[in-house]
């Protein structure tokens, strides 16, 4: 360790790193180690396991996946439990700053700066709320605007009741399931406005969250107001027409002194971005293969910042398949891998890696152009297992040549080098 | 099932979420959730917990989802 003033510099060495402890990061954290890979890091900037499922104590969870509905709490203990006994290491409270393309992460907690030299990178941030920013509501900035995610920390887990008479924006399934549970708690919902002429929230949560309860939803209706000096008083309400114009007229000011926001979810990539991986326009999460591999190789993404998922069961089921390909990757690097490198006379060669045996076509390149006879010799370890003659040798023709690299050269784990002699 | 929270004293968490062990009638909703409200229960709590048995004489318990440890 070094000493950085009073903090320290702490180095690990691990196979995987996940990014993100939520149920994403813990799924795939649980399948990478249980497909082999030995040393597994999770990392979290929260103080506690679980990501937003222990702020979801509604049921329904698990459903598809076990058969069985649990809270969000209980699915999360089921994940918790799963990575006892085995190598996986959780560092909470922790922010990762970075990481580069040769998989090396930076991150910082109260103990230091950590660098993490790791094998393969599984990114599994989750998302953010959409604000009344992303909607542009014009009006006044009083206290008492909230995302429902916010709402729901406040109410579920601290024990802080944001407000009495409530509007809700949006007709997620976040902004339903808080319509229901401020009405639990003794609040009075004046409505939810959506300004689609549908609800964007799954069925059984309109029928289990509002209509049991009677609460209004006001479908193409949109929020055109916001007033409040400190608190907030009202908001104005007014239709929508097809062409998403404000019916003129309709419009409607309820009086209230919280609104809380379910406008949508934005997949987290700030740290996808820096280190230049390609991401999806349309669902703003990295491109991946079917291995749930990125662009850049060895980093796989899964959860909510690959895609906002619906219900958390398929969310684990592409988290696990993208924690097994991450625990491949190592496994590959580890087992299978013969680097090729180019030797003397010789500029460059591909492939530069071999993992899987065969007749393999390697094209490559000289340095310099030669009118004599020369010969090319693969070489491991100073013994030679292929040569070919060539009557001259040009930087300008690319060279073909196919060599049998057998499975036992591959285990080998030396370098394979090709060079060039007269 | 109805799912809220207890409040919990001398935990590293202010509140326990909580569950119905079988569903509750519509017209029990609000006078269970009542009886909830003015429980409070020590830490720790462990998940699984019966924290009121038999609320209101409904044959179902409350039942802790959550496992909060004292401080």
């Amino acid at each position: 360790m070094v000493e950085l003033g009073r903090k320290k510099m702490i180095n690990h060495n691990v196979d995987v790193t996940v990014i993100g402890a939520g149920p994403a990061g813990l799924a795939a954290a649980v399948s990478a180690c249980e497909h082999g890979a030995k040393n597994i890091l999770v990392i979290d900037r929260n103080s506690w396991i679980g990501g937003i499922l222990p702020q979801c104590i509604h049921d329904g969870f698990g459903v598809e996946e076990t058969g069985r509905s649990m809270t969000g709490p209980e699915y999360v203990d089921m994940y918790i439990e799963r990575t006892k006994n085995q190598k996986i290491h959780i560092l909470k409270e922790t922010m990762v700053l970075k990481f580069n393309k040769n998989l090396k992460i930076t991150a910082v907690n109260k103990d230091g700066l950590h660098n993490i030299s790791t094998k393969s990178i599984v990114l599994a941030m989750g998302c953010r709320e959409k604000t009344r920013w992303n909607a542009l509501i014009p009006g006044d900035r009083p206290s008492g605007i909230y995302t429902a995610g916010v709402a729901q920390s406040f109410i579920n887990l601290y024990n802080i009741m944001p407000g009495r008479n409530v509007v809700i924006l949006g007709s997620g399934d976040v902004g339903l399931i808080m319509a229901r549970r401020l009405k639990f708690e003794g609040a009075n919902v004046l409505g939810v406005i959506e300004i689609l002429p549908y609800a964007s929230g799954l069925p059984r949560n309109i029928v289990q969250c509002l209509d049991d309860y009677d609460i209004p939803l006001f479908l193409n209706h949109t929020i055109t107001y916001i007033k409040g000096k400190d608190r907030l008083e009202s908001v104005t309400i007014a239709q929508i027409d097809e062409k998403m114009n404000i019916v003129s007229g309709s419009e409607k000011e309820i009086k209230c002194d919280t609104l809380l926001l379910s406008l949508g979810l934005i997949p987290e990539n700030e740290l996808s971005k820096d280190v230049g991986i390609k991401v999806d326009d349309i669902t703003g999460g990295p491109i991946v293969n079917q291995n749930f591999e990125t662009s850049l190789p060895g980093v796989f993404a899964c959860g909510n910042c690959l895609q906002v998922y619906d219900i958390v069961d398929s969310l684990s089921i592409d988290a696990k398949h993208a924690g097994i390909n991450a625990a491949k990757y190592i496994k590959k690097k580890a087992d299978y891998n013969l680097k090729v490198v180019p030797g003397k006379g010789i500029r460059y060669i591909i492939p530069q890696v071999i993992t899987k045996p065969g007749k393999i076509r390697f094209t490559l390149r000289v340095e310099k152009p030669k009118l004599t006879t020369s010969c090319v010799h693969f070489i491991i370890d100073s013994r030679q297992i292929f040569k070919k003659k060539f009557p001259y040798t040009n930087p300008a023709n690319i060279i073909e040549i196919n060599v049998e690299v057998t499975q036992d050269l591959i285990k080998s784990n030396k370098k394979l080098e090709v060079v060039l002699s007269e | 099932m109805l799912t809220t929270s207890i409040l919990v004293k001398n935990g590293t968490w202010p509140l326990v979420s909580v569950k119905s062990s079988k569903p509750v009638p519509k017209q029990k909703v609000f006078s269970i959730l009542k009886i909830i409200k003015n429980k409070t229960i020590s830490a720790p709590v462990k998940s699984g917990q019966i924290i009121i048995k038999n609320v209101a004489n409904s044959k179902i318990d409350i039942v802790a989802t959550k496992s909060i440890k004292k401080i």
